[in-house]
């Protein structure tokens, strides 16, 4: 379990992905061939693991694209379950301040949730 | 004799690996050509901090890797990279982008430009130039030492890149100009080549050619239109001007790469051709798995710093196609195509100290079943002889991410020699490089498959990045044209006799001009024999 991703995260919930849609819908210039080209995905929580949502849904964005910058990053879908260890990450693209996933790691399956949780309480022990 | 050599770069303990080792990069040693060194995007086998590069001591038989680049990752090694000897000195500069997430609050996307004066040493590069606020693109360098006159043994290095956070007024294509770079403290200057207005930016290839008399040409797209969305892959560029600059002496005086004025509206930069149209793709779409964004190469003769050539590429009704012209008069004017190569991506340009010009590139087979890498060459731009140097499955592996081979390949040449870097499909069957191949990494020929480090397990393909030299033989195209020839001629004569040839109804008329073909054919015959033994008088022992 990624404990540095844990310790570091502003968010963890347990939610599923209900929408996913561009978050840069018009022509955007300039454009470098590494344009992370983000999206928004909405997911639904359904626990809460680390820090407070103020809803009962919380945004994401990730770099959609499959550039070689950022393959390796956690793409979202429509549907899909999962833990999701969110940081607050300043977006400059956007303009914006919003929730990230950007390592392999901050997206775990759902039964990973008990190790989750011992990655949470160790880090509070210690 | 020609004489062509093909190696796979991955090293034999790393024959485990099926990495996309993508988008390569070469130089040579001029000092020293046994000393070469290159890039692609792959990753430190030991995960250390530093990203590797390829080095070899032995003229390229042998690679290995030397993490010796600041910031690397685990997954590629560095984003885009590319490196050059300096002439005389044996000191190796390199240019990359990284992403930096060290600030806490969001990835930033540095461009870093190192130096390393032992290649094969284990010291890590050290930074000389960091672009840490503005957001940069496709860093290309290229570099130099002066050879005479009062900065004799100066390092200059010339780094081409798109500076986005030029916009507005989108005035992009940008270039880093160090004119000592040995020194202690090196001293970067930016100068902003794009003197028109754009559409927002320019395209992300600014290519850079030196020549050791202080000429230094530039190229770059000037965007001037687009349609569509990057983000959907439906971007466009309808409207672009290949535009080249030039500096007499260097890029140091006051109003440095302004010596090319166009004629047609005495702006700085000649557009060497107007109203190019190519897509500008975020993931492969047009050209099978490998996505095509534009294509710029500039070479310029090593004995001649008029005579220059470049290469380009957009979208024709055909598909996306390459061209190449030359200009001997230091970019004024300009040749017709010299080459139209449809399909093909990844071109890049060398001379050899002989004048032989040499085009490579990397074309998608009608039918996308292979990508097949040429190099053209030509002692005078009108007789060309082509190697086929690999020909190799297109659908596998799967892509892991973009671009699939690199947005660029390159030629580079030194003395009478080519040497170049592409990258494709690592499947060692023999039949895929008509020239030969030797890889280094575990492998059966037989078989055709890769093997892993404990010389049984089989790995599956996957892209890896291929070094070639090439000693052209100057009458080797003269040759084809005669052999061309010949077989033509025995060909008809042949179909004639047998009835073949000319197609029904046959008449008096019909075969009388048949014949007179022939007869014509025949008449060239000696003309280009006559070429070819001057040719040979010139160059009696092929090299």
């Amino acid at each position: 379990m990624p404990q540095g991703r844990i310790a570091g995260a502003d968010l963890i919930v347990v939610g599923t992905v209900s929408i996913v849609t561009m978050a840069a819908p018009s022509p955007r210039v300039p454009i470098t061939l590494h344009d992370p080209v983000w999206n928004r995905a909405m997911i639904e929580i359904e626990g809460v693991e680390k820090g407070t949502p103020t809803g009962t849904r919380v945004e994401a964005l990730f770099p959609s694209s499959t550039d070689v910058m950022w393959y390796r990053v956690p793409k979202f879908h429509e549907g899909q379950q999962g833990i999701w260890i969110l940081r607050r990450t300043v977006i400059e693209e956007l303009g914006v301040t919003g929730y990230t996933a950007l390592d392999p790691e901050d997206v775990q399956p759902k039964d990973r949730l008990a190790a989750v949780r011992e990655a949470l309480a160790a880090g509070e022990g210690s | 004799m020609q004489q062509v050599t093909v190696v796979n770069m991955v090293q034999n303990d790393q024959s485990d690996e099926a990495h996309q080792d993508s988008e390569p990069n070469l130089t040579v040693n001029l000092a020293n050509p046994r000393e070469l060194a290159g890039t692609a995007f792959t990753p430190d086998p030991a995960s250390g901090p530093d990203a590797p590069i390829y080095v070899s001591a032995d003229g390229g038989n042998t690679w290995s890797l030397n993490p010796i680049v600041p910031y690397g990752n685990n997954i590629t090694g560095t984003y885009d990279i590319t490196l050059r000897f300096a002439s005389t000195t044996n000191n190796l500069y390199l240019a990359y982008l990284r992403v930096d997430y060290s600030s806490g609050f969001g990835p930033t996307y540095p461009l870093d430009v190192v130096r390393t004066s032992n290649y094969l040493g284990p010291a890590q590069a050290v930074i000389l130039e960091e672009i840490g606020d503005r957001d940069v693109d496709q860093p290309f360098i290229q570099a130099a030492t002066v050879p005479a006159g009062p900065d004799a043994g100066k390092d200059r290095i010339y780094v081409g890149y798109n500076d986005l956070s030029a916009w507005p007024p989108g005035r992009s294509a940008s270039l880093d100009v160090c004119l000592d770079v040995a020194a202690a403290s090196p001293v970067f200057t930016t100068v902003r080549l794009e003197h028109r207005d754009t559409s927002g930016q320019d395209g992300p290839q600014v290519r850079t050619a030196i020549h050791p008399d202080g000429t230094v040409y530039a190229a770059y797209y000037g965007w001037r239109a687009t349609t569509g969305l990057f983000g959907n892959n439906t971007l466009v560029v309808t409207d672009a001007d290949l535009v080249l600059v030039r500096d007499d002496d260097w890029g140091q005086g006051p109003n440095p790469f302004t010596a090319l004025v166009d004629g047609g509206d005495g702006v700085v930069g000649q557009r060497v051709v107007g109203g190019i149209s190519f897509p500008f793709e975020l993931t492969g779409n047009t050209l099978g798995q490998q996505r095509v964004d534009g294509d710029i190469s500039i070479a310029v003769d090593p004995g001649n710093s008029s005579t220059v050539y470049l290469a380009w590429a957009d979208i024709q009704p055909v598909g996306y196609t390459l061209h190449l012209r030359r200009s001997t008069d230091r970019g004024v004017t300009w040749s017709p195509d010299l080459l139209t190569i449809e399909n093909a991506t990844n071109s890049s340009l060398a001379v050899t100290s002989q004048g032989i010009i040499g085009l490579l590139y990397q074309q998608l087979e009608p039918g996308g079943g292979r990508w097949n890498t040429h190099l053209m060459q030509s002692p005078d731009e009108v007789a060309w002889h082509d190697d086929l140097l690999a020909t190799t499955p297109a659908d596998i592996p799967v892509r892991q991410f973009d671009p699939y081979l690199g947005d660029y390949a390159y030629l580079t040449a030194a003395d009478r020699t080519f040497y170049g870097v592409f990258c494709a499909n690592n499947t060692p069957d023999p039949a895929n490089f008509p020239n030969g191949v030797v890889y280094q990494r575990n492998h059966d020929f037989t078989a055709r498959t890769l093997l892993g480090t404990d010389g049984s397990t089989r790995i599956a393909p996957s892209i890896d990045p291929f070094f070639f030299t090439v000693v052209p033989d100057p009458c080797r195209a003269l040759e084809d044209q005669v052999a061309a020839l010949e077989d033509e001629i025995s060909t008809l004569i042949d179909a004639l006799a047998s009835g073949e040839i000319p197609p029904p109804p046959k008449t008096a008329a019909s075969i009388a001009a048949v014949r007179a073909y022939i007869r014509k054919l025949e008449r060239e015959l000696p003309h280009l024999n006559q070429r070819l033994q001057q040719c040979r008088s010139v160059h009696p022992d092929p090299p």
